[in-house]
């Protein structure tokens, strides 16, 4: 019996290179909130991959799939963030920065919250089956990204991490775009296949 | 349809309650480097943050 | 990490980044012949520096995708989260 491996291939290197200023557990529990909060990385990434199924257009299922691995890329970009800005801070530092609560169930593992510690939820995404609702929640979403981006980009007292919040924030503008043009092909796929079916 | 293709149709074809994104073309692109730092390689994509001002809005 | 090491690392970022922009573009423009060209080209580049850098440092893919013919080194670090650049 041939076993058919059909799933994600990983590749041992970042998609942007990492560097932080030094220890700062205040400024990792607020980018924490694109690991495991709404509109951050695996929300994307979860999001798209699962719409892709019931999508008509191959050139859909092409870029969800090309994009929600993308968006995996980019969880893995936040969790080196956030790994290297707690890993040197001091228990002081940790308590300092509130996340004395966080310490007490993870230490200093990563886990799926979002900024105020609220956990992960199915809840943050939808897959609604209707391939026109389905780009317009991704648009939505990608905008979200995006302000949250800018948000974190006004809190950083990192130059270094700000360099890595702005890449990741252009990405989001980009996909906007592409699923933009994904939202123009299948009205017109529609609309063919209203007049010639 | 696109964008160009519904205005060349006259003006008014674009239909209500719906949303339209113009269509990119793909004329240049960054180098290898000043791509990734910009995080895209389409000079037509990027938006900075902060905004920088419009050569326009700095002579007025 | 060596300097060549990330040196060649940060080529490889550059190179898979021009591909994956240009790999997004095609997917709603698969028409695009000279988005076409330009990811071919780029692919090949990318190709070969992969090449180069796992003879040296070992596999960037696992299950097959990259070959390990001396030893086991996917195991090794460091792991992208704990490369200092």
């Amino acid at each position: 019996m041939n076993e058919v491996i059909s799933l994600w291939v990983y590749e041992k290197k970042l998609q942007y290179p990492v560097r932080v200023n030094g220890p700062n557990p205040w400024l990792a529990k607020m980018i924490l909130t694109q690991y495991g909060g709404p509109d951050g990385e695996l929300a994307a990434s979860l999001r798209y991959l699962t719409q892709r199924y019931t999508m008509p257009l191959p050139r859909a299922k092409a870029l969800l799939t090309n994009i929600g691995t993308e968006e995996l890329a980019h969880m893995e970009i936040i969790a080196a963030l956030v790994y290297n800005l707690i890993k040197d801070a001091s228990l002081e530092e940790i308590k300092r920065a509130g996340l004395d609560g966080y310490f007490t169930d993870h230490d200093r593992a990563l886990y799926f919250v979002n900024a105020s510690g609220a956990p992960w939820t199915a809840a943050y995404i939808q897959s609604k089956g209707d391939p026109i609702t389905e780009l317009y929640e991704n648009m939505a979403a990608e905008e979200k990204a995006r302000s949250t981006y800018e948000y974190l980009i006004q809190l950083s007292d990192d130059p270094d991490v700000t360099d890595i919040l702005k890449f990741l924030r252009e990405r989001e503008i980009v996909h906007f775009q592409r699923f933009g043009e994904a939202l123009e092909l299948t009205y017109d796929y529609l609309e063919r296949k209203k007049y010639f079916y | 349809m696109s964008p160009e293709e519904i205005k060349a149709q006259g003006m008014g074809y674009y239909r209500l309650a719906r949303a339209y994104v113009p269509w990119q073309q793909y004329t240049q692109r960054w180098g290898l480097e000043e791509g990734l730092k910009k995080g895209t390689i389409f000079p037509e994509l990027y938006r900075p943050y902060p905004p920088k001002p419009d050569r326009d809005e700095e002579n007025v | 990490m060596s300097r060549e090491r990330l040196q060649l690392l940060k080529k490889i970022m550059a190179l898979e980044f021009t591909c994956l922009d240009l790999n997004l573009y095609l997917d709603t423009h698969p028409e695009d012949y000279r988005a076409l060209s330009d990811f071919n080209q780029c692919a090949q580049q990318l190709a070969q520096a992969k090449k180069e850098y796992e003879s040296l440092y070992g596999p960037l893919l696992n299950y097959g995708q990259s070959p390990s013919p001396n030893a086991w080194r996917w195991v090794e670090d460091p792991w992208p989260w704990e490369t200092i650049f």
